[in-house]
Protein backbone atom coordinates (compact mmCIF):
# COMPACT_ATOMS: atom_id res chain seq x y z
CA UNK A 1 0.00 0.00 0.00
CA UNK A 2 1.27 3.22 -0.85
CA UNK A 3 2.15 6.02 1.80
CA UNK A 4 -1.46 7.32 3.43
CA UNK A 5 -2.35 11.20 2.39
CA UNK A 6 -3.47 11.57 5.77
CA UNK A 7 -2.50 9.83 8.84
CA UNK A 8 -3.60 10.18 12.07
CA UNK A 9 -1.90 8.20 14.94
CA UNK A 10 -2.99 7.78 18.24
CA UNK A 11 -4.49 11.28 18.61
CA UNK A 12 -5.34 13.15 21.76
CA UNK A 13 -6.37 16.45 22.28
CA UNK A 14 -7.62 17.21 26.22
CA UNK A 15 -9.44 20.95 27.22
CA UNK A 16 -8.93 20.28 30.99
CA UNK A 17 -11.25 17.33 31.71
CA UNK A 18 -12.81 17.45 28.82
CA UNK A 19 -11.19 14.86 26.12
CA UNK A 20 -12.46 15.79 22.48
CA UNK A 21 -10.32 13.71 20.79
CA UNK A 22 -9.22 10.94 22.35
CA UNK A 23 -6.98 8.05 20.36
CA UNK A 24 -7.56 8.39 17.32
CA UNK A 25 -6.42 6.90 14.61
CA UNK A 26 -7.29 7.26 10.78
CA UNK A 27 -5.71 6.96 7.21
CA UNK A 28 -6.73 8.36 4.72
CA UNK A 29 -5.48 7.24 0.89
CA UNK A 30 -4.52 9.40 -2.12
CA UNK A 31 -7.25 10.38 -4.38
CA UNK A 32 -9.71 9.11 -2.19
CA UNK A 33 -13.48 11.44 -1.24
CA UNK A 34 -13.65 10.56 2.65
CA UNK A 35 -16.11 11.21 4.77
CA UNK A 36 -15.62 11.88 8.37
CA UNK A 37 -19.12 11.67 10.23
CA UNK A 38 -19.72 12.71 14.22
CA UNK A 39 -22.74 14.58 16.05
CA UNK A 40 -21.71 17.69 17.47
CA UNK A 41 -19.15 17.98 20.52
CA UNK A 42 -17.97 14.70 18.97
CA UNK A 43 -14.67 15.82 18.05
CA UNK A 44 -14.77 16.63 13.89
CA UNK A 45 -13.48 20.30 13.85
CA UNK A 46 -10.86 19.36 16.80
CA UNK A 47 -9.01 16.94 14.61
CA UNK A 48 -9.39 19.14 11.88
CA UNK A 49 -7.89 22.11 13.64
CA UNK A 50 -4.69 19.62 14.54
CA UNK A 51 -4.58 18.10 11.03
CA UNK A 52 -4.16 22.25 10.38
CA UNK A 53 -1.72 23.38 12.99
CA UNK A 54 -3.85 25.13 14.72
CA UNK A 55 -4.30 23.17 17.78
CA UNK A 56 -1.72 21.35 19.44
CA UNK A 57 -2.39 18.01 20.07
CA UNK A 58 -2.39 16.20 23.77
CA UNK A 59 -0.24 13.22 22.06
CA UNK A 60 -0.09 11.56 19.42
CA UNK A 61 0.71 12.29 15.62
CA UNK A 62 -0.27 13.83 12.30
CA UNK A 63 0.71 13.52 9.45
CA UNK A 64 0.03 15.16 6.00
CA UNK A 65 1.34 14.11 2.57
CA UNK A 66 3.92 12.26 4.33
CA UNK A 67 5.38 15.50 6.65
CA UNK A 68 4.05 15.85 10.10
CA UNK A 69 2.27 18.77 11.24
CA UNK A 70 2.36 20.34 14.69
CA UNK A 71 1.57 24.17 14.96
CA UNK A 72 4.77 24.53 14.68
CA UNK A 73 5.61 22.26 11.67
CA UNK A 74 3.37 23.52 9.27
CA UNK A 75 4.91 23.99 5.62
CA UNK A 76 3.56 20.59 3.96
CA UNK A 77 -0.34 22.62 4.28
CA UNK A 78 1.38 24.64 1.53
CA UNK A 79 -0.26 21.79 -1.02
CA UNK A 80 -3.16 21.22 1.70
CA UNK A 81 -6.12 23.54 1.02
CA UNK A 82 -8.96 24.10 3.74
CA UNK A 83 -12.13 25.06 4.90
CA UNK A 84 -12.95 25.35 8.70
CA UNK A 85 -16.01 26.30 10.39
CA UNK A 86 -17.23 29.95 8.93
CA UNK A 87 -14.39 31.44 7.24
CA UNK A 88 -12.88 34.23 7.92
CA UNK A 89 -12.11 37.22 5.42
CA UNK A 90 -10.99 40.81 5.59
CA UNK A 91 -14.45 42.58 5.36
CA UNK A 92 -13.13 45.94 3.59
CA UNK A 93 -12.04 44.36 1.08
CA UNK A 94 -14.21 42.70 -2.22
CA UNK A 95 -14.25 38.78 -2.30
CA UNK A 96 -11.70 38.80 -5.48
CA UNK A 97 -9.64 41.47 -3.45
CA UNK A 98 -9.52 38.81 -0.39
CA UNK A 99 -8.64 35.75 -3.54
CA UNK A 100 -5.77 38.25 -5.10
CA UNK A 101 -4.38 39.01 -1.35
CA UNK A 102 -4.18 35.15 -0.81
CA UNK A 103 -2.66 34.56 -4.27
CA UNK A 104 0.14 36.72 -2.96
CA UNK A 105 1.59 34.01 -1.63
CA UNK A 106 1.90 31.48 -4.75
CA UNK A 107 4.19 32.77 -7.38
CA UNK A 108 1.93 30.83 -10.41
CA UNK A 109 -1.89 31.74 -9.22
CA UNK A 110 -2.29 34.78 -11.35
CA UNK A 111 -5.23 37.06 -11.53
CA UNK A 112 -6.85 34.82 -14.39
CA UNK A 113 -6.28 31.59 -11.83
CA UNK A 114 -8.84 33.51 -9.48
CA UNK A 115 -11.28 34.33 -11.98
CA UNK A 116 -11.37 30.55 -12.64
CA UNK A 117 -11.97 29.54 -9.04
CA UNK A 118 -14.69 32.29 -8.56
CA UNK A 119 -16.28 30.74 -11.44
CA UNK A 120 -15.56 27.07 -9.80
CA UNK A 121 -17.63 27.93 -6.89
CA UNK A 122 -20.33 29.81 -8.82
CA UNK A 123 -19.64 33.42 -7.21
CA UNK A 124 -20.38 35.87 -9.93
CA UNK A 125 -18.44 38.07 -11.37
CA UNK A 126 -20.73 41.08 -9.73
CA UNK A 127 -20.54 39.29 -6.64
CA UNK A 128 -16.80 39.10 -6.39
CA UNK A 129 -16.08 42.73 -6.71
CA UNK A 130 -18.59 43.61 -3.48
CA UNK A 131 -16.84 44.23 -0.28
CA UNK A 132 -17.17 40.66 1.81
CA UNK A 133 -18.99 42.89 4.47
CA UNK A 134 -22.18 42.35 2.46
CA UNK A 135 -21.71 39.07 1.41
CA UNK A 136 -24.47 36.18 3.08
CA UNK A 137 -22.98 33.03 4.61
CA UNK A 138 -23.72 31.31 1.36
CA UNK A 139 -21.43 33.23 -0.75
CA UNK A 140 -18.99 33.45 2.41
CA UNK A 141 -18.56 29.39 1.93
CA UNK A 142 -18.19 30.07 -1.73
CA UNK A 143 -15.40 32.58 -1.31
CA UNK A 144 -13.82 29.78 1.37
CA UNK A 145 -14.00 26.98 -0.88
CA UNK A 146 -12.95 29.39 -3.96
CA UNK A 147 -10.01 30.21 -1.03
CA UNK A 148 -9.05 26.27 -0.24
CA UNK A 149 -8.93 25.63 -3.84
CA UNK A 150 -7.03 28.79 -5.43
CA UNK A 151 -4.16 27.16 -5.08
CA UNK A 152 -4.78 23.87 -6.89
CA UNK A 153 -3.77 21.30 -3.61
CA UNK A 154 -3.17 17.71 -3.34
CA UNK A 155 -5.31 17.23 -0.33
CA UNK A 156 -8.41 19.41 0.23
CA UNK A 157 -9.88 19.63 3.83
CA UNK A 158 -13.57 20.65 3.95
CA UNK A 159 -15.44 20.97 7.92
CA UNK A 160 -18.96 21.61 6.91
CA UNK A 161 -18.53 22.89 3.47
CA UNK A 162 -22.36 23.30 2.41
CA UNK A 163 -23.43 25.30 5.45
CA UNK A 164 -25.29 27.99 4.47
CA UNK A 165 -25.67 27.27 1.12
CA UNK A 166 -29.06 26.66 -0.52
CA UNK A 167 -30.22 23.52 -2.17
CA UNK A 168 -29.12 24.36 -5.73
CA UNK A 169 -25.59 25.44 -3.75
CA UNK A 170 -25.44 22.26 -2.12
CA UNK A 171 -25.56 20.22 -5.27
CA UNK A 172 -23.06 22.16 -6.91
CA UNK A 173 -20.57 21.20 -3.96
CA UNK A 174 -21.11 17.92 -4.25
CA UNK A 175 -20.63 17.82 -8.05
CA UNK A 176 -17.73 19.82 -7.63
CA UNK A 177 -16.34 17.38 -5.12
CA UNK A 178 -16.83 14.59 -6.90
CA UNK A 179 -15.08 16.48 -9.83
CA UNK A 180 -11.72 17.07 -7.21
CA UNK A 181 -11.87 13.17 -6.69
CA UNK A 182 -11.66 12.56 -10.54
CA UNK A 183 -8.76 14.59 -11.07
CA UNK A 184 -7.36 12.59 -7.91
CA UNK A 185 -7.32 14.82 -5.60
CA UNK A 186 -7.60 13.88 -1.67
CA UNK A 187 -10.94 14.86 -0.23
CA UNK A 188 -11.05 14.97 3.54
CA UNK A 189 -14.94 16.55 4.07
CA UNK A 190 -16.60 16.89 7.78
CA UNK A 191 -20.21 17.23 7.14
CA UNK A 192 -23.75 16.89 9.23
CA UNK A 193 -25.73 16.04 6.15
CA UNK A 194 -25.58 12.19 5.80
CA UNK A 195 -27.12 12.12 2.61
CA UNK A 196 -24.51 14.42 1.03
CA UNK A 197 -21.49 12.23 2.46
CA UNK A 198 -23.10 8.89 1.18
CA UNK A 199 -23.57 10.17 -2.24
CA UNK A 200 -19.92 12.36 -2.64
CA UNK A 201 -17.46 9.84 -0.32
CA UNK A 202 -15.65 6.49 -0.91
CA UNK A 203 -15.22 6.00 2.73
CA UNK A 204 -16.68 7.32 5.97
CA UNK A 205 -15.27 7.47 9.63
CA UNK A 206 -17.87 8.12 12.23
CA UNK A 207 -16.38 9.61 15.22
CA UNK A 208 -18.50 10.12 18.75
CA UNK A 209 -17.48 11.35 22.01
CA UNK A 210 -13.27 11.43 20.39
CA UNK A 211 -13.53 7.83 19.64
CA UNK A 212 -14.07 6.51 16.08
CA UNK A 213 -17.10 4.33 15.79
CA UNK A 214 -17.05 3.31 12.51
CA UNK A 215 -15.14 3.02 9.64
CA UNK A 216 -15.19 1.54 6.43
CA UNK A 217 -16.34 2.12 2.21
CA UNK A 218 -19.64 3.48 2.02
CA UNK A 219 -20.73 0.41 0.40
CA UNK A 220 -19.58 -1.74 3.10
CA UNK A 221 -21.33 0.25 5.53
CA UNK A 222 -24.33 0.37 3.47
CA UNK A 223 -24.58 -3.79 3.69
CA UNK A 224 -28.02 -4.46 5.41
CA UNK A 225 -28.75 -1.02 5.99
CA UNK A 226 -31.51 1.22 4.62
CA UNK A 227 -29.34 4.71 4.65
CA UNK A 228 -25.97 6.25 5.96
CA UNK A 229 -28.62 7.68 8.58
CA UNK A 230 -29.29 4.07 9.73
CA UNK A 231 -25.19 3.86 9.93
CA UNK A 232 -24.60 6.61 11.58
CA UNK A 233 -27.37 6.13 14.71
CA UNK A 234 -26.56 2.57 15.27
CA UNK A 235 -22.75 3.74 15.15
CA UNK A 236 -23.00 6.18 17.75
CA UNK A 237 -25.44 4.55 19.97
CA UNK A 238 -23.03 0.90 20.17
CA UNK A 239 -21.11 -0.01 22.74
CA UNK A 240 -18.55 -1.82 20.26
CA UNK A 241 -16.75 0.43 17.89
CA UNK A 242 -17.72 -1.13 13.88
CA UNK A 243 -14.09 -0.55 12.46
CA UNK A 244 -13.92 -2.25 8.89
CA UNK A 245 -9.60 -1.67 7.95
CA UNK A 246 -9.35 -1.97 3.88
CA UNK B 1 10.24 18.55 1.39
CA UNK B 2 7.91 21.92 0.85
CA UNK B 3 9.31 25.58 1.22
CA UNK B 4 8.20 27.81 3.34
CA UNK B 5 6.24 30.93 2.47
CA UNK B 6 8.55 34.10 1.93
CA UNK B 7 8.75 36.32 4.47
CA UNK B 8 8.90 39.55 1.38
CA UNK B 9 5.33 37.83 0.21
CA UNK B 10 4.04 38.04 3.93
CA UNK B 11 5.14 41.77 4.36
CA UNK B 12 3.37 42.81 0.92
CA UNK B 13 0.01 40.62 2.06
CA UNK B 14 0.41 42.98 5.26
CA UNK B 15 1.27 46.21 3.40
CA UNK B 16 -2.13 45.24 1.20
CA UNK B 17 -3.87 44.83 4.67
CA UNK B 18 -3.08 47.64 6.06
CA UNK B 19 -3.35 49.54 3.45
CA UNK B 20 -6.79 48.64 2.19
CA UNK B 21 -8.33 49.23 5.56
CA UNK B 22 -9.67 52.90 6.38
CA UNK B 23 -7.93 53.08 10.17
CA UNK B 24 -3.89 53.81 8.91
CA UNK B 25 -5.67 57.00 6.96
CA UNK B 26 -7.68 58.28 9.86
CA UNK B 27 -4.94 58.33 12.20
CA UNK B 28 -2.99 60.04 9.57
CA UNK B 29 -5.91 62.63 8.73
CA UNK B 30 -6.45 62.97 12.82
CA UNK B 31 -3.36 63.34 13.89
CA UNK B 32 -2.57 66.29 10.78
CA UNK B 33 -5.21 68.10 12.22
CA UNK B 34 -3.88 68.13 15.52
CA UNK B 35 -0.27 68.82 14.97
CA UNK B 36 -2.09 71.99 12.74
CA UNK B 37 -4.74 72.86 15.66
CA UNK B 38 -1.41 72.84 18.23
CA UNK B 39 1.03 74.73 16.06
CA UNK B 40 -2.14 77.45 15.34
CA UNK B 41 -3.29 77.40 18.76
CA UNK B 42 0.75 78.60 19.68
CA UNK B 43 0.86 80.88 16.86
CA UNK B 44 -2.26 82.88 18.12
CA UNK B 45 -1.09 82.79 22.15
CA UNK B 46 2.14 84.20 20.59
CA UNK B 47 0.37 87.03 18.59
CA UNK B 48 -1.24 88.18 21.67
CA UNK B 49 0.09 91.58 23.08
CA UNK B 50 0.05 90.47 27.05
CA UNK B 51 1.94 87.10 27.15
CA UNK B 52 1.49 86.34 31.33
CA UNK B 53 4.96 88.03 32.29
CA UNK B 54 6.71 85.59 29.88
CA UNK B 55 10.56 86.64 29.16
CA UNK B 56 11.73 88.01 25.94
CA UNK B 57 13.85 85.24 25.59
CA UNK B 58 11.35 82.59 26.48
CA UNK B 59 8.81 83.93 23.74
CA UNK B 60 11.80 84.36 20.88
CA UNK B 61 12.09 80.87 21.44
CA UNK B 62 8.92 79.53 21.16
CA UNK B 63 8.92 81.90 18.21
CA UNK B 64 12.06 80.31 16.77
CA UNK B 65 9.91 76.98 17.71
CA UNK B 66 7.79 77.81 14.93
CA UNK B 67 9.85 78.79 12.43
CA UNK B 68 12.05 76.60 9.96
CA UNK B 69 14.32 75.12 10.53
CA UNK B 70 13.62 74.59 14.52
CA UNK B 71 9.76 74.09 13.91
CA UNK B 72 10.62 71.40 11.26
CA UNK B 73 12.62 69.37 13.96
CA UNK B 74 10.59 70.23 16.93
CA UNK B 75 6.76 69.18 15.11
CA UNK B 76 8.23 65.89 15.65
CA UNK B 77 7.78 65.96 19.09
CA UNK B 78 4.33 65.72 18.83
CA UNK B 79 4.53 61.71 17.14
CA UNK B 80 6.60 60.34 19.71
CA UNK B 81 6.38 57.65 22.25
CA UNK B 82 5.21 59.71 25.43
CA UNK B 83 3.30 62.22 23.75
CA UNK B 84 0.70 61.26 21.09
CA UNK B 85 2.31 58.97 19.59
CA UNK B 86 2.13 56.55 22.17
CA UNK B 87 -2.10 56.41 21.67
CA UNK B 88 -1.60 56.29 17.89
CA UNK B 89 0.02 53.17 17.89
CA UNK B 90 -1.96 51.84 20.30
CA UNK B 91 -5.11 51.96 18.46
CA UNK B 92 -3.57 50.96 15.42
CA UNK B 93 -1.27 48.03 16.69
CA UNK B 94 -4.14 46.69 19.09
CA UNK B 95 -6.41 46.76 16.01
CA UNK B 96 -4.28 44.81 13.39
CA UNK B 97 -3.29 42.30 15.87
CA UNK B 98 -6.49 41.64 17.70
CA UNK B 99 -9.11 41.78 14.45
CA UNK B 100 -7.60 38.42 13.12
CA UNK B 101 -8.72 36.93 15.65
CA UNK B 102 -12.09 38.57 16.25
CA UNK B 103 -12.51 38.40 12.70
CA UNK B 104 -10.89 34.50 12.20
CA UNK B 105 -8.34 35.79 9.13
CA UNK B 106 -5.69 34.24 12.09
CA UNK B 107 -7.04 30.87 10.70
CA UNK B 108 -7.29 31.63 6.57
CA UNK B 109 -3.28 32.19 7.40
CA UNK B 110 -1.58 29.89 9.70
CA UNK B 111 -3.90 26.77 8.29
CA UNK B 112 -1.77 26.94 4.82
CA UNK B 113 1.59 26.54 6.31
CA UNK B 114 2.36 30.37 7.17
CA UNK B 115 4.50 29.57 10.16
CA UNK B 116 3.48 31.21 13.22
CA UNK B 117 6.82 33.63 13.98
CA UNK B 118 7.06 34.65 10.31
CA UNK B 119 3.57 35.72 10.42
CA UNK B 120 4.36 37.61 13.73
CA UNK B 121 7.64 39.19 12.04
CA UNK B 122 5.57 40.50 8.99
CA UNK B 123 3.13 41.31 11.08
CA UNK B 124 4.70 43.64 13.26
CA UNK B 125 7.32 44.55 10.23
CA UNK B 126 4.73 46.54 8.52
CA UNK B 127 3.24 48.23 11.93
CA UNK B 128 6.74 49.44 12.28
CA UNK B 129 6.39 50.87 9.03
CA UNK B 130 3.22 51.92 9.70
CA UNK B 131 4.75 54.14 12.82
CA UNK B 132 7.21 55.56 9.88
CA UNK B 133 4.40 56.72 8.18
CA UNK B 134 2.79 58.45 11.35
CA UNK B 135 5.60 60.43 12.44
CA UNK B 136 5.86 61.71 8.41
CA UNK B 137 2.41 62.68 9.03
CA UNK B 138 3.23 64.98 11.74
CA UNK B 139 6.56 66.16 9.82
CA UNK B 140 4.63 67.19 7.34
CA UNK B 141 1.56 68.80 8.78
CA UNK B 142 4.26 70.16 11.16
CA UNK B 143 6.11 71.61 8.54
CA UNK B 144 3.48 72.63 6.21
CA UNK B 145 2.24 74.89 9.02
CA UNK B 146 5.10 76.01 10.31
CA UNK B 147 6.28 76.61 6.78
CA UNK B 148 3.76 79.01 6.59
CA UNK B 149 4.33 80.58 9.74
CA UNK B 150 8.03 81.35 8.31
CA UNK B 151 6.73 82.60 5.34
CA UNK B 152 4.64 85.14 6.89
CA UNK B 153 7.24 86.12 9.39
CA UNK B 154 10.04 86.36 7.46
CA UNK B 155 8.74 85.99 3.65
CA UNK B 156 10.93 83.45 2.60
CA UNK B 157 11.75 79.88 3.17
CA UNK B 158 15.23 78.92 4.50
CA UNK B 159 15.56 75.87 2.67
CA UNK B 160 19.87 76.06 2.78
CA UNK B 161 19.61 76.04 6.61
CA UNK B 162 17.62 73.31 7.40
CA UNK B 163 19.94 70.10 8.65
CA UNK B 164 17.86 67.81 6.03
CA UNK B 165 20.21 65.23 7.64
CA UNK B 166 18.91 65.28 11.31
CA UNK B 167 15.63 65.62 9.98
CA UNK B 168 15.94 62.58 8.50
CA UNK B 169 17.51 60.82 11.68
CA UNK B 170 14.87 62.77 13.26
CA UNK B 171 12.12 60.60 11.55
CA UNK B 172 13.62 57.48 12.22
CA UNK B 173 14.32 58.03 16.53
CA UNK B 174 10.77 59.43 16.35
CA UNK B 175 9.51 56.16 15.31
CA UNK B 176 11.85 54.43 17.83
CA UNK B 177 9.75 55.95 20.67
CA UNK B 178 6.45 54.66 18.89
CA UNK B 179 8.36 50.67 18.86
CA UNK B 180 7.46 49.47 22.54
CA UNK B 181 4.04 50.63 22.82
CA UNK B 182 3.77 48.77 19.59
CA UNK B 183 5.18 46.03 20.80
CA UNK B 184 3.55 46.14 24.14
CA UNK B 185 0.21 46.82 22.30
CA UNK B 186 0.99 43.37 20.05
CA UNK B 187 1.54 41.44 22.87
CA UNK B 188 -1.76 42.19 24.72
CA UNK B 189 -3.51 41.43 21.39
CA UNK B 190 -2.38 38.11 21.25
CA UNK B 191 -2.24 37.12 24.49
CA UNK B 192 -6.31 38.47 24.76
CA UNK B 193 -7.31 37.64 21.26
CA UNK B 194 -9.53 40.80 22.01
CA UNK B 195 -9.66 44.11 20.41
CA UNK B 196 -10.87 46.04 23.06
CA UNK B 197 -9.13 44.90 25.73
CA UNK B 198 -5.43 45.46 23.86
CA UNK B 199 -6.83 48.70 22.67
CA UNK B 200 -7.74 49.46 26.02
CA UNK B 201 -4.64 48.26 27.75
CA UNK B 202 -2.40 49.91 25.13
CA UNK B 203 -4.06 53.31 25.68
CA UNK B 204 -4.40 52.83 29.21
CA UNK B 205 -1.05 52.32 29.72
CA UNK B 206 -0.10 55.57 27.14
CA UNK B 207 -2.45 57.72 28.75
CA UNK B 208 -2.41 57.22 32.29
CA UNK B 209 -0.41 54.18 33.48
CA UNK B 210 3.15 56.02 32.97
CA UNK B 211 2.02 59.20 34.02
CA UNK B 212 0.77 58.38 37.00
CA UNK B 213 2.95 55.93 37.63
CA UNK B 214 5.90 58.89 37.13
CA UNK B 215 4.03 61.38 38.92
CA UNK B 216 3.51 58.57 42.51
CA UNK B 217 7.24 57.52 42.25
CA UNK B 218 8.28 61.35 42.39
CA UNK B 219 6.24 61.20 45.59
CA UNK B 220 9.15 58.83 47.01
CA UNK B 221 12.93 59.40 47.74
CA UNK B 222 15.11 61.12 44.78
CA UNK B 223 16.21 57.34 44.74
CA UNK B 224 12.77 55.85 43.83
CA UNK B 225 12.26 58.38 41.53
CA UNK B 226 15.22 57.50 39.44
CA UNK B 227 12.90 54.28 38.80
CA UNK B 228 11.00 56.66 36.23
CA UNK B 229 13.34 57.58 33.85
CA UNK B 230 13.28 53.98 33.32
CA UNK B 231 9.60 54.16 31.74
CA UNK B 232 9.30 53.98 27.76
CA UNK B 233 7.96 57.64 27.58
CA UNK B 234 11.23 59.10 29.44
CA UNK B 235 13.39 57.26 27.48
CA UNK B 236 11.44 58.61 24.75
CA UNK B 237 12.12 62.37 26.22
CA UNK B 238 15.73 61.53 25.97
CA UNK B 239 15.87 60.79 22.46
CA UNK B 240 13.86 63.07 21.47
CA UNK B 241 16.33 65.82 22.99
CA UNK B 242 18.75 64.71 20.58
CA UNK B 243 15.94 65.49 17.92
CA UNK B 244 14.92 69.32 18.72
CA UNK B 245 16.16 71.20 21.55
CA UNK B 246 12.90 72.74 21.12
CA UNK B 247 10.73 69.70 21.49
CA UNK B 248 9.96 70.02 25.19
CA UNK B 249 8.54 72.98 24.79
CA UNK B 250 6.35 71.83 22.04
CA UNK B 251 5.32 68.83 23.92
CA UNK B 252 1.50 68.18 24.68
CA UNK B 253 0.71 65.49 28.14
CA UNK B 254 3.56 64.61 30.82
CA UNK B 255 5.53 67.13 32.05
CA UNK B 256 6.75 64.64 34.50
CA UNK B 257 10.11 64.01 32.29
CA UNK B 258 11.25 68.02 33.27
CA UNK B 259 11.79 67.16 36.98
CA UNK B 260 13.00 63.53 36.64
CA UNK B 261 16.88 63.28 35.28
CA UNK B 262 16.99 61.80 31.58
CA UNK B 263 19.37 58.93 30.49
CA UNK B 264 21.84 59.58 28.37
CA UNK B 265 20.21 59.46 25.06
CA UNK B 266 22.13 56.32 23.58
CA UNK B 267 21.01 54.97 26.98
CA UNK B 268 17.51 55.32 26.59
CA UNK B 269 17.90 54.12 22.87
CA UNK B 270 19.40 50.67 23.76
CA UNK B 271 16.77 50.46 26.27
CA UNK B 272 13.51 51.32 23.94
CA UNK B 273 14.94 48.42 21.64
CA UNK B 274 15.19 46.29 24.70
CA UNK B 275 12.00 46.86 25.67
CA UNK B 276 10.23 46.27 22.55
CA UNK B 277 12.11 42.72 22.20
CA UNK B 278 10.61 41.80 25.27
CA UNK B 279 7.17 42.73 24.00
CA UNK B 280 7.54 40.68 20.87
CA UNK B 281 9.21 37.54 22.89
CA UNK B 282 5.76 37.59 24.92
CA UNK B 283 3.98 38.04 21.90
CA UNK B 284 6.07 35.68 20.59
CA UNK B 285 5.88 32.81 23.61
CA UNK B 286 2.24 33.22 24.12
CA UNK B 287 1.52 32.68 20.23
CA UNK B 288 3.66 30.02 19.81
CA UNK B 289 2.11 27.98 22.13
CA UNK B 290 -1.67 29.37 21.45
CA UNK B 291 -4.26 26.74 20.44
CA UNK B 292 -6.72 28.26 18.01
CA UNK B 293 -10.01 27.15 18.29
CA UNK B 294 -11.83 26.87 14.72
Amino acid sequence: MTEPVIRLHNLHKHFGAVRAVNGLNLDVAAGECFGFLGPNGAGKTTTISMMLGLLWPTSGQVTLLGQNVTPQHTAVLRDVGALVGAPGFYPYLSGRENLRLLARLYPDVDDRRVDEVLAQVGLEAAAARRKVKGYSTGMKQRLGLAAALIHRPRLVILDEPTSGLDPIGMAEMRRLLRELADQGITVFLSSHLLHEVEQTCDRVAILNRGQLVALGPVSDLLAGKHDLEEVFMAAVHAETPSVQEN
Amino acid sequence: MTTPFSLLSLLRIEARKLTGRALLWVEMGILALLVVALHAALMVALAQPDLQGLPPEAVEALRASLRWPDGLLASLSFANGGELGGLFVAVLAGALVAQEYTRRTVHFWLSRGVGRGAYLLAKFGVIAAALVLLVLTTLVAGGAITGGYTLHTSGHLPWGTVPWGRVVAGVFKTALTLLPYAAFTTAIAVLSRSTMVAISVGVGYSLLVENLAAEMLMLFSPAVARVARYLPAMLAKSVMQTVSSQGASMSVGTQTGASAALLEPATAGALLVLYTLIGLAVAWWAFRGQDIRA
